[in-house]
């Protein structure tokens, strides 16, 4: 069998992304975004995807100066060899946080939701095995499957949030512009965290062939998202007003238990949302996953990216089981978004784009 | 054209030990006696010519796969008549005897020289009749083939309402002169090669040189020079054979009985392969897409097309999920259903002694019986089997409260709706991973059945034939609704404007690129970089 | 390579053998189609000793409540069982809990809350905060019972209402449903269910929710019964609490008369639109409601001519019509200031969304200022048709 496996275009480099930034937050951002500010989250959002636009512009600058490059590859030459592997690896750590994370958020709540007695572990274990599958295959199999499951889950869930329209209550986001500016800069980092995937740009593009559209389709991806997660909010906030909205853990799953198919062949949605939403869980899991094994693999010096697939699952697997319950698994969520996130998704790409070019004017004038 | 002769240039050296065919007629005879010793089939008809009947001759053939009547007719009358009636002297004759029976006096449209006595055997073996004249260092090859063979019928799978019913038959000639019929284009070609150390079965590669792509041309030729196997008995072992992964249950190739089919398929760009002895001509490279079209949803309009198409993706999605999801809203989540139906289902599966699980798994085990009973049976008898098995069974079980009357419909509902899809192995296929899927759900109710989508898609995702992604236009790296024309539903044809965009639809970026070539200067530049 | 697969495939069979935690086949669930909760009362419990008969049961300060579920008979709705079509259990226990373990017990099947429909609560309960609150909780919490479900109270106990047996359907939650479903159109009654009510608590700790009541073999669903601060306050009748669904702007249809001349005509509404506005004028709240209705005129009086094809007395009946109702409205929202000083049209949160200035000023004694609130009630009324008969 033949594996060329290592081309994908910007295109699909902006679907990978848009699945993997849609995972476990989508379920609580209304939630937290309500509580931090009230009806202004709307806000928070927008200026949350405004920095991640230029985050990604940022970033997408940056590997466009090292086309094929890895980030172990960029990080070596710009701040040495030793710096790069530690970087890289720290990187794969992240990701393999990122991973367990939304391992354990998926098998909350499939065991909340759907098998209520079936023990988490085998939730967790079958859906890792499931997507070291994936993440075996290569970055064009995930991308293929990134362009299949995109349009998919938004076609199925437009579909299934259709009949709450109609009872969306638009005033509940009144009054506009009142929060305490402080409050909001202070919630600005929720808005910005529930892009977490963004930063996958730095790993992916060493795959993408046309660089220059990189930038173009990063926008376009933020874009998307942005609308999804105002869909979601809007809908959520409209329907259940401020006050439940924070009330709920889950308010964009609590959200379909309020919906009525009309005529319907199913009833109680929310099951079928859960199992829509899986997909969307899977791809960010895989994407986490894929990235691990790969900087993984290029630490050690190996070219065999799939070998280093299953020896990482025992390792997502044990992060996951970690947290006692549902509360702590939050708060180490929480600790996540505030020391490692702002390191490798702001830090990091500024940095080394300031050091490239301070390198290249000094590059620029001793020759070549 | 270079890269064409090229590609096929290299047949000719043979690896084969050359057996030079001699002066002596007699060494020449005898060594293909010894080589066909004990083939009783093999007829030796030995004569003399010319005047004075010194030179010897002999025609030999195999019993049954020659027309006997054009050997008659057409080559031994006039071979014969040729030593009585001409008064040539011998002596003169001598040097352009050979030019004269070659030139003048056979008269049969397909006649060849060969020095090799081992080719010479091969021809034989394949219907043509060899003529060896003395002392003359060539045999000659007259072409006879005339073997009882099948005429054009209504092919018996892929049946239309609307559209040809010419099938293809097992003979390749008749094949290759059906989809020529349908490209009367001198860029359509036929390449022919022979695969098999035994069975020496002949293989036609077809393409239109403009529209194929080259680096796919070349894949299939090398896959095709790799197969090393005694015997080609079918399309399948050729298929099986150079398929990109063959652990898949997906059928990376399509096969076909329809020449329109594969006339349509040149048309968008893909290779045909007849094989001989079989009536199943392959296409590729297949995508799941082409494997769910049929010819009638171009021949009739194109709102009847779409709807038909749409109907069918609608009938793989039961025949794929219906039974999982039954398993799982029965047994893991009946808080799915509406409540009036819950209820109705609990009520109808009361006292029915299995799990949901198993209720299923007997019952779809027990439809793949029948339709392997059905298949095997003479025809007849056949459609019996469907009547006692399906209805009778059906019903018993129903009635002992063995099943519930609702797993009845939901098998009989999967059942058909498996058959709405034109070809037969992918069809196969999804019957297969039904099973699977049964067991996921079984297991972990509806998240299994996501789990076993999930890793469905993967492996779906992974599947290239012929370097194409199998899930192509879905998965194109650019994003073009182009390639959406012929999906789902199918466009008006007036709105498939572009001729080379709308054939390429199933194809990946390299077409893409070829795509552009053809628009520029018709297909005379490189495929491959 | 290999070897790692042949450990994958091991393990995951061995996953899959070993697995089902959750299967339950659906003919071996309970579908739990209303559940009906009381407050456990010592007397009670003497008295109907064969709902249990274990001696925990005598012991009051561990029993708080009593649950009665009923769940159909589904062989017989499916037309294959015999027997009765439902069955009806009943338990006590300190906590919800509780009650559904020791239930458990007793019922061969596992009880499933998907397919609730209703939830009866019984007055005694709704009207002791403390048990509404922990009820309303574990009906919050449990992600099986919907949103869409109906939260009833009923002013005589809730084990009466499961008690009744109805005529033409046997699954009482799908009675209860399609009764709320019909009732809409008569609007007597609170078109409210469990997701209103819990949003509703939770904004402005007020809320009405519908109320059933019961006679020997039918009940009605009728009127309502106000929730404040978590317990319940008072009941509305059957035109009040229309009064109160106008307010809300959740009417279809409905049925009001008019008296002109002596004659009382009934006018059929067709569609309603109902806007709320609170605003300060003067120093003081006012509440208003801009309602326009439209309706038919559904009888006048036999040999009358002319009259209602007269623009002119169309005219008049509706300026009568809307005066009337604009009394009836008001009366309404007077008694739900004054009897319950419950703000259920939600003036407060109209208040903290459309005037943030102003309700920064009343949002701490909100609850004293609300009754002192005056209402102002335009309604226009149209006629639009008279029927087929001049």
């Amino acid at each position: 069998m033949e594996r060329n496996n290592d081309q994908i275009s910007s295109v699909q480099l902006g679907m990978i992304l848009s699945v993997t930034i849609i995972g476990v937050g989508i379920l609580t951002l209304p939630r937290v975004l309500t509580e931090a500010v009230g009806p202004d989250g709307w806000i928070v959002l927008l200026i949350g995807g405004f920095m991640t636009l230029v985050i990604g512009i940022l970033m997408a600058k940056l590997v466009k100066k090292f086309p094929q490059k890895s980030i172990e590859q960029i990080s070596s030459s710009l701040i040495g060899k030793f710096l790069g592997k530690i970087i890289s690896i720290g990187f794969c750590i992240y990701l393999i946080i990122l991973a367990a994370i939304e391992t354990r958020i998926c098998g909350e709540i499939v065991k909340a939701y759907l098998l209520l007695h079936t023990p988490i572990e085998i939730l967790m274990i079958t859906l890792l095995f499931t997507a070291s599958y994936l993440a075996r295959s290569g970055i064009e199999p995930i991308a293929r499957m990134a362009q299949i499951i995109f349009p998919m889950v938004i076609v199925i869930a437009i579909g299934m949030i259709l009949p709450v329209i109609p009872e969306i209550d638009l005033s509940n986001f009144l009054p506009v512009f009142k929060t305490p500016l402080v409050k909001i800069l202070k919630a600005i980092p929720i808005g910005f965290f529930s892009f977490i995937g963004i930063e996958l740009i730095l790993i992916f593009s060493q795959f993408v062939i046309d660089k220059k559209n990189i930038k173009k389709h990063a926008c376009l991806t933020v874009g998307m998202v942005l609308a999804i997660y105002m869909c979601i909010l809007i809908v959520t906030v409209g329907r259940f007003g401020i006050i439940e909205t924070t009330h709920t853990i889950w308010p964009s799953l609590e959200i379909f238990k309020t919906v009525d198919l009309p005529g319907a062949f199913i009833e109680n949605i929310e099951i079928f949302i859960i199992a829509i939403w899986i997909f969307s869980v899977f791809m960010t899991l895989a994407g986490a996953y894929f990235g691990a094994s790969l900087l993984l693999s290029g630490a050690l010096g190996s070219k065999e990216q799939n070998y280093f697939v299953l020896p990482i699952l025992p390792l997502i697997y044990y992060l996951a089981l970690i947290p006692d319950n549902i509360a702590q698994a939050g708060d180490y969520m929480d600790k996540f978004s505030n020391y490692l996130v702002p390191v490798y998704v702001i830090l990091l790409p500024i940095l080394f784009l300031i050091i490239s070019v301070l390198k290249k004017s000094k590059g620029g004038k001793t020759g070549a | 054209m270079g890269f064409f002769e090229d590609l096929f240039a290299d047949k000719k050296e043979d690896e084969r030990i050359k057996m030079p065919v001699k002066k002596d007629y007699q060494e020449n005879l005898d060594k293909i006696k010894e080589i066909l010793g004990s083939c009783d089939d093999v007829i030796y008809r030995e004569f003399n010519m010319a005047k004075e009947q010194k030179l010897k001759c002999v025609a030999i053939y195999a019993e049954g796969l020659i027309d006997t009547n054009l050997l008659n007719d057409y080559v031994l009358r006039n071979i014969m008549g040729l030593s009585l009636d001409t008064d040539i002297e011998f002596r003169s004759v001598k040097q352009k005897i050979y030019e004269a029976v070659k030139d003048g006096v056979i008269a049969v449209s397909d006649i060849k020289e060969v020095d090799d006595i081992n080719a010479g055997i091969d021809s034989i073996l394949s219907g043509d009749t060899v003529l060896i004249l003395d002392k003359w260092d060539k045999i000659l090859v007259i072409a006879s083939k005339g073997w009882p063979m099948r005429g054009v019928s209504e092919p018996s799978t892929e049946t239309v309402i609307r559209g040809p019913s010419d099938g293809f038959t097992e003979t390749l000639r008749i094949n290759t002169a059906l989809v020529r019929r349908r490209i009367r284009d001198p860029k359509f070609k036929i390449k022919q090669m022979q695969l098999g150390q035994r069975s020496k079965t002949d293989i036609a590669i077809m393409y239109i040189e403009e529209t194929v792509n080259k680096s796919i041309l070349k894949m299939v030729k090398e896959r095709l020079d790799k197969i090393n196997i005694d015997a080609i008995l079918e399309s399948g072992y050729v298929e099986q054979l150079i398929e990109d992964d063959w652990r898949s249950p997906f059928p990376q190739i399509q096969h076909t009985q329809r020449p329109d089919v594969v006339a349509a398929g040149l048309y968008e760009g893909r290779i045909a392969l007849i094989i001989d002895n079989t009536p199943f001509s392959l296409l590729v490279p297949a995508t799941i897409v082409t494997l769910l079209q049929s010819p009638e949803d171009y021949n009739e309009r194109f709102f009847i097309g779409s709807a038909i198409r749409i109907l069918r993706f609608l009938s793989i999605v039961i025949a794929l999920l219906l039974p999982s999801f039954y398993i799982a809203v029965t047994s893991y989540h009946p808080g799915m259903l509406p409540t009036d139906l819950a209820l109705y289902v609990a009520g109808s599966r009361m006292n029915v002694p299995f799990p949901a699980f198993i209720e299923a798994f007997i019952m779809e085990a027990a439809f793949e019986v029948l339709r392997e009973a059905g298949v095997r049976l003479p025809g007849a008898i056949g459609g019996t089997i469907g009547i006692v098995g399906g209805l009778v069974l059906g019903q018993a079980a129903v009635q002992a409260g063995i099943v519930s009357p609702l797993m009845v419909i939901v098998v009989a509902l999967t059942a058909i709706a498996a058959y709405t899809t034109p070809n037969y192995s992918i069809a196969i296929s999804f019957r297969l991973l039904r099973f699977v899927l049964m067991i996921f759900s079984g297991v972990l109710g509806l998240y299994g059945i996501i789990l076993g989508l999930i890793l469905i898609f993967t492996h779906l995702c992974n599947l290239k034939s012929f370097g194409v992604p199998y899930l192509s236009p879905f998965v194109a790296s650019e994003m073009t609704m182009k390639d959406f024309k012929d999906v789902f539903v199918r466009v008006p044809l007036r709105m498939m404007k572009k001729r080379p965009e709308f054939l390429h639809r199933s194809d990946s970026d390299r077409l893409g690129k070829m795509r552009q070539d053809i628009k520029i200067e018709g297909g005379d530049s490189n495929g491959e970089e | 390579m290999r070897k790692w697969r042949m450990l994958c495939i091991g393990i995951i069979s061995s996953l899959l053998i070993t697995g089902c935690w959750d299967k339950v086949e659906i003919e071996k669930r309970a579908f739990v189609a209303l559940i009906g909760i009381d407050k456990f009362d010592s007397k009670d419990g003497k008295k109907n000793k064969d709902s249990d008969k274990t001696k925990e049961s005598q012991d009051i300060s561990r029993n708080k409540y009593v649950i009665t579920i009923a769940y159909p008979n589904t062989g017989v709705i499916a037309g294959k069982g015999e027997g009765e079509s439902k069955y009806i259990y009943a338990s006590v226990g300190q906590n919800i809990r509780d009650i559904l373990g020791s239930l458990n017990n007793r019922i061969a099947r596992v009880m499933f809350f998907r397919h609730t429909k209703a939830i009866v609560l019984g007055k005694a309960l709704a009207s002791d905060e403390k048990m509404l609150r922990e009820v309303l909780d574990a009906i919050e919490r449990s992600p099986e019972i919907g949103r869409k479900i109906n939260l009833m109270i009923t002013p005589g106990e809730a084990k009466e209402i499961l008690n009744t047996s109805t005529k033409d359907e046997p699954v009482l939650g799908l009675f209860i449903r399609e009764l709320m479903e019909q009732s809409k159109r008569s609007a007597r009654m609170a078109d409210a269910d469990f997701g209103y009510i819990l949003r509703s608590l939770h904004e402005s700790k007020v809320a009405i929710t519908p109320r059933i009541l019961s006679s020997k073999d039918q009940f009605k669903i009728a009127g309502s019964a106000v929730l404040k601060n978590f317990k319940m306050v008072g009941e509305l009748g059957e035109l009040e609490t229309r009064n109160v669904m106008f307010m809300f702007d959740k009417i279809q249809s409905t049925v009001i008369n008019v008296k002109v001349d002596d004659l009382i005509i009934p006018i059929g509404m067709t569609d309603s639109k109902t806007k709320m506005k609170v605003f300060e004028k003067d120093g003081e709240l006012y509440t208003s409601f801009d309602i326009e209705a439209e309706g038919d005129l559904e009888q006048h009086m036999f040999e009358v001519k002319g009259q209602p094809l007269d623009n002119k007395y169309i005219q008049k009946v509706e300026k009568i019509a809307s005066k009337t109702f604009e009394k009836q409205i008001e009366a309404t929202y007077k008694k739900i200031q004054k009897d319950f000083g419950a703000d259920l049209v939600q003036a407060g949160e109209y208040l903290r969304k459309h005037e943030p200035d102003t309700w920064k000023k009343v949002e701490k004694d909100w609850d004293e200022i609300f009754p002192t609130t005056k209402v102002k009630v335009n309604v226009a009324i149209k006629i639009r048709r008279i029927g087929v008969t001049q």
